[in-house]
């Protein structure tokens, strides 16, 4: 995998791309140009992902396009 | 290792970007090596948490046994009350297009909520010259002498 490809390639989705996948735990394609799964709950994601039988993805969030962050991962 | 940051489109200007409406989050593609599976993950560079921690969920995913781990308590913001986090070894790999890492690492695991995992100080960012430069978009991670590289894919 291209880390930074992967980078880019995420970093190019449009807010309208994204919003359906909002404040949602995501499995990325490795390039980071498709979500292949989402769940409201990392097990929720598990479930889907292994549902679905992936093997190669990029495990994320999808932050609100709405929310102003304070910092670190725990809120 | 030189990484670009990452962007999230916002759907409103932003004052305090003054009227941009992207936000920038320094994540890091991270690969995480458990006894019997590995997971790729975004994790946030965050210089603020003393930790690498990963949600609870994730331990069982990647085979490791929390049944004797060592325990704590962890505070972030938002948090309130102390949350619990359980430590365990694995491994840990940063790769970007030129450069691999793979190390060997004491993390935690947290019932609270994380949006992203945390790439904190101990066990990763004490092994690097992290520079973080938001004008060219770049996180740059130099590693050093101290870092506990290995070959091994099983912790």
């Amino acid at each position: 995998m291209d880390a930074n490809e992967f980078i880019r390639n995420c970093s190019e989705h449009t807010a309208e791309e994204l919003a359906p996948y909002e404040e949602q735990h995501v499995a990325w394609s490795e390039d980071g140009k498709t979500i292949l799964a989402h769940g409201a709950t990392l097990a929720e994601l598990y479930q889907e992902i292994d549902r679905k039988a992936l093997k190669q993805y990029v495990i994320g969030f999808i932050p609100s396009a709405d929310l102003s962050y304070f910092g670190g991962g725990t809120l | 290792m030189i990484f670009p940051i990452a962007r999230f489109p916002t759907r409103a200007p932003i004052p305090t970007l003054r009227g941009a409406s992207v936000r920038l989050k320094s994540l890091l593609p991270l690969l995480v090596l458990g006894p019997s599976a590995q997971e790729l993950r975004q994790v946030l560079h965050d210089t603020g948490a003393d930790d690498i921690v990963f949600p609870i969920d994730m331990a069982a995913r990647i085979g490791v046994d929390l049944r004797s781990a060592i325990s704590g308590a962890a505070v972030g913001v938002g948090t309130g009350r102390p949350v619990p986090i359980l430590y365990a070894p694995v491994i840990l790999q940063l790769q970007d297009a030129t450069e691999v890492y793979r190390w060997r690492a004491v993390v935690g695991f947290t019932s609270g909520t994380l949006r992203f995992p945390l790439f904190g100080i101990a066990g990763g960012l004490e092994y690097f010259e992290s520079r973080i430069n938001f004008v060219r978009s770049e996180i740059m991670l130099t590693a050093q002498a101290s870092l506990p590289v290995t070959t091994d894919a099983v912790p």
